[in-house]
C-alpha cells in the first residue's frame, strides 16, 4: 500500500499529459481544415491526421488520469526531486545552440561553431575559455572542410575568406 | 543452392577495394560511438545521410549498417570499463561486466564480449542469409492490406509491449506520426500542419528528429541532471587473453545467446533489451555458480552481448525483407535507402539484389573486422574514453549542428533542433521512450500510404482489413497485445476498494 504522499496528484506530469491532450485538440482543429477526402474510396488527407489526433487525445486524457491518481506508472518522482536540475548549465546549453542559429549565416559556420563549443563546454562547468575555443575552432575548421570540400554540403563561410 | 550462389555475388560487390573501405569505416566509426557516450549509431547514420549524394548506394549502406552493427561492439567497453552504459542494450552488460572489471578482469571481460559479439554476429548473418529469402518469398504475395497491419503490429510491438510503460510508449509513438504528418501528402497534395512555413512544407527531417532527441537531449541531461554524477575508468587490467576456464564458461552462453538474439530481432516486435535480460536470467539458472551472478561472471557478459549482436543483425532481416524498422537506427537506415529512391522489402530482393547481397555479405566481412578492431587494438578505444564530458558534448553539438543545418540550409533547423532538443530532455525526466518517435515519423507516412491504398482498392470498404485472413490475424494480435494485459489485470484482480493501491 502506498503512502498518501506519494498518491498526490504530480504538478510535472500533469503538465505534460496536458501538453499531450492539447497537441491532440490542436492537432484535430487543424485536421478539420484539411480539403475533404476526393476520390471514389473516401480516403483523403484527412483520413491519417484524424486517427493520429483522436490517439493523442485519448493519450493524454489517459495520462492525465495516470497522474491525477499519484502519478505516471514506475516513474520515481521522489529521485527526480533529488536530482534537481541545474538551470544555470541548463541555459548555457541552451544559449549555445540559440547564438549558433543565428550567428550561422551571418558570422559563418566555423566561427558560430566556436562560439557555441565554448559556451555548451561551459555549461559542463569548464572554463578554460581559450583551450576549448582552440579546440572547437581545430574541430570546426576540420567538419566545414570535410563536408565543405569533401562531400559538397553547401556551408556558409559567413566572415571567412574562405 | 540459389541462396549460394546469391550470396557469392553478393561477395564479388562486398570484396572490391572501395566497399571494403566502406565496411572499415563503418565498422570504425561505429565502434568508436559505440564507445562514446552521448552519441550513438542512430545519430551517427542521421548525420551521415549526405553522403548520399556523393557515394554509390551499396557503399553508402555498406557503411552505416557496419556503424549500426559495430555500435554493439562499442557499446560493451563503455559498459564494462565505465558502468554507464554506451548503449541501452548493453544495461546487462554494465552491471556483470564492471564487476568483473572491478575485480580485475577487465581484459577477459572485454574478450569474452568481443568474441561473443563475433560469434553471434557471424551466426546470425548466417541465419539473415538464409531466413531473408525465405521471408521474401512470403512477403511477395502481401498485398497493401497484409503491409498496414504488419506495420500496425510493428507500432504497437515497439512502443506498447516492450518497454516499462505501454500509455508512454503509445503516447511517444503517436508524437512520431504526428511528426511525420508534418508537410505535404504525398497523395493529395494538400499542406497538412505547415502553418505556412515553408521549411515546414518539406515535412521535418529526420536528422534534426534523431539528432535533437538523442544528442541533444542528451547534451542538455548530461550538463544539467548528471552533473552530480562521479564516473570512475577503470583500468584495462589483467590479461585480454581469456584462460581455458573463461572460453569453457563462455561459449555455452555466447550460443544460447545467438539463439535468443536473433528472432527476436528478426520478428518485426524487435528490441534489443529484452533479449539480453532473458539471456541473463537463463544463464543463471543454468550457471553451475549462480551466486557468483552480480558479482562478475563472466556468463552473465558472454550471453547478453551475444544476444544483442544477434538481435542487431535480426532486426536487418525485417528490414530488408519486410521493410519494416523495428529500432531507432534500422529506421533511419530506411531513411538512407529512401534516400536513393529505393524501399526495402520483398521487392528490393528482385529489383536490387546485387546491393541487398553486397550489404549482407558485408557483414560477414564486418565483423571478422571487428573482432580485429575490439580485441588487439581495445586500447585505442579505451583512450576514448578519457575525454573530458565538457569537450565532448560541445564537439557532438557541432556535429549535431553541421547535420541539421547541411542537410537544407536553413537557420531555421537548427531552432527546431533545439526544439526537439527541449522534447528529448522531457522525454527523458518524464521517463518516454525516444525510438517510438524516430519509428513512427518514418514509418507513419508508408503506413498511411498502405492503408489508403488498401481502402481505395475496397472502395472506402474498411472491412478488407479483417477479410485477408493474414491481416486479420495480424491486427488480431495487435489488439490482444494493447488489451490483453489491462483485461489480465481486470480478471486478476477483482475490483478493490478504492483506497489500496499496489
Amino acid at each position: 500500500m502506498a503512502s498518501p504522499e506519494l498518491r498526490k496528484a504530480k504538478p510535472g506530469q500533469l503538465a505534460v499529459a496536458a501538453a499531450v491532450l492539447i497537441l491532440g485538440i490542436l492537432m484535430a482543429l487543424g485536421t478539420s481544415q484539411l480539403p475533404a477526402a476526393t476520390g471514389y474510396a473516401g480516403v483523403g488527407p484527412r483520413l491519417m491526421p484524424a486517427i493520429v489526433s483522436g490517439g493523442l487525445i485519448l493519450l493524454g486524457l489517459m495520462l492525465l488520469k495516470e497522474a491525477w491518481l499519484g502519478g505516471f506508472k514506475d516513474v520515481d518522482e521522489a529521485a527526480a526531486a533529488a536530482n534537481p536540475t541545474e538551470w544555470k548549465a541548463f541555459a548555457w546549453i541552451s544559449g549555445a545552440m540559440i547564438v549558433n542559429g543565428m550567428m550561422m549565416v551571418p558570422a559563418g559556420f566555423v566561427i558560430a561553431g566556436i562560439v557555441m563549443f565554448v559556451m555548451a563546454a561551459r555549461g559542463f562547468g569548464s572554463t578554460q575559455w581559450l583551450k576549448n575555443g582552440a579546440i572547437g575552432a581545430c574541430l570546426a575548421a576540420i567538419t566545414y572542410a570535410f563536408f565543405n570540400y569533401g562531400l559538397g554540403l553547401n556551408l556558409p563561410a559567413g566572415l571567412l575568406p574562405v | 543452392m540459389e541462396i549460394l550462389n546469391s550470396l557469392m555475388s553478393g561477395f564479388s560487390v562486398a570484396l572490391t577495394m572501395t566497399n571494403l573501405m566502406w565496411c572499415f569505416v563503418g565498422v570504425t566509426l561505429g565502434t568508436a560511438v559505440g564507445v562514446l557516450p552521448g552519441i550513438g549509431p542512430a545519430v551517427t547514420v542521421a548525420l551521415l545521410l549526405p553522403v548520399t549524394t556523393k557515394v554509390d548506394p551499396s557503399g553508402a549502406l555498406i557503411m552505416f549498417a557496419g556503424i549500426y552493427y559495430g555500435a554493439m561492439y562499442g557499446g560493451s567497453t563503455t559498459s564494462i570499463l565505465l558502468n554507464t552504459p554506451g548503449e541501452s542494450a548493453t544495461i546487462i552488460t554494465a552491471m556483470e561486466g564492471n564487476k568483473m572489471a572491478k575485480n580485475g578482469r577487465a581484459g577477459p571481460a572485454l574478450a569474452t564480449s568481443a568474441i561473443g559479439s563475433f560469434v553471434a554476429g557471424t551466426l546470425a548473418t548466417v541465419a539473415l542469409t538464409f531466413v531473408s529469402p525465405l521471408v521474401v518469398d512470403v512477403a511477395l504475395s502481401f498485398g497493401p492490406p497484409e503491409f498496414f497491419a504488419l506495420m500496425v503490429l510493428a507500432f504497437v510491438t515497439v512502443s506498447a509491449v516492450l518497454g516499462e510503460s505501454a500509455l508512454r510508449g503509445l503516447t511517444a509513438l503517436f508524437i512520431g506520426l504526428a511528426i511525420g504528418l508534418v508537410g505535404i501528402d504525398n497523395q493529395s497534395g494538400a499542406a497538412r500542419f505547415a502553418f505556412e512555413i515553408p521549411q515546414l512544407l518539406d515535412g521535418i527531417e529526420v536528422v534534426t528528429v534523431a539528432v535533437g532527441l538523442f544528442a541533444v537531449g542528451e547534451t542538455m541531461w548530461s550538463a544539467a541532471k548528471d552533473y552530480k554524477v562521479e564516473e570512475s575508468l577503470l583500468q584495462m587490467s589483467g590479461s585480454i587473453w581469456m584462460k581455458a576456464d573463461d572460453w569453457k564458461r563462455s561459449i555455452g552462453p555466447w550460443l544460447r545467446g545467438t539463439l535468443i538474439g536473433f528472432p527476436f530481432g528478426a520478428m518485426p516486435a524487435g528490441g534489443a533489451e529484452i533479449p539480453t535480460f532473458l539471456s541473463y536470467a537463463m544463464e543463471k539458472k543454468l550457471a553451475k555458480h549462480p551466486e557468483e551472478f552480480g558479482h562478475g561472471a563472466i556468463e552473465g557478459v558472454a550471453g547478453p552481448e551475444a544476444a544483442n549482436n544477434a538481435s542487431s543483425t535480426g532486426t536487418m532481416t525485417s528490414l530488408l525483407a519486410l521493410g519494416l524498422p523495428t529500432s531507432a537506427t534500422a529506421a533511419i537506415l530506411l531513411a538512407a535507402f529512401q534516400q536513393y529512391g529505393l524501399q526495402p522489402g520483398p521487392l528490393l530482393f528482385v529489383n536490387s539484389a546485387d546491393l541487398v547481397w553486397g550489404l549482407i555479405a558485408s557483414m560477414y566481412i564486418g565483423n571478422i573486422m571487428l573482432l580485429v578492431l575490439n580485441l588487439p587494438l581495445i586500447g585505442v578505444w579505451v583512450k576514448l574514453l578519457k575525454i573530458p564530458k565538457a569537450q565532448l558534448y560541445a564537439g557532438i553539438l557541432i556535429f549535431a549542428t553541421l547535420g541539421v543545418y547541411g542537410m537544407r540550409q536553413s537557420s531555421f533547423d537548427i531552432f527546431l533542433l533545439y526544439a526537439i532538443g527541449l522534447l528529448g530532455f522531457l522525454m527523458r525526466r518524464f521517463d518516454f521512450p525516444t525510438a517510438p518517435v524516430i519509428i513512427g515519423m518514418i514509418l507513419g507516412p508508408l503506413a498511411e500510404a498502405q492503408m489508403r491504398r488498401s481502402l481505395s482498392i475496397s472502395q472506402g470498404d474498411w472491412t478488407i482489413f479483417l477479410t485477408k485472413p493474414l491481416s486479420a490475424t495480424l491486427l488480431g494480435i495487435t489488439a490482444s497485445l494493447v488489451v490483453g494485459p489491462w483485461l489480465w489485470k481486470k480478471i486478476r484482480k477483482p475490483p478493490a476498494p478504492t483506497l489500496t493501491s499496489s
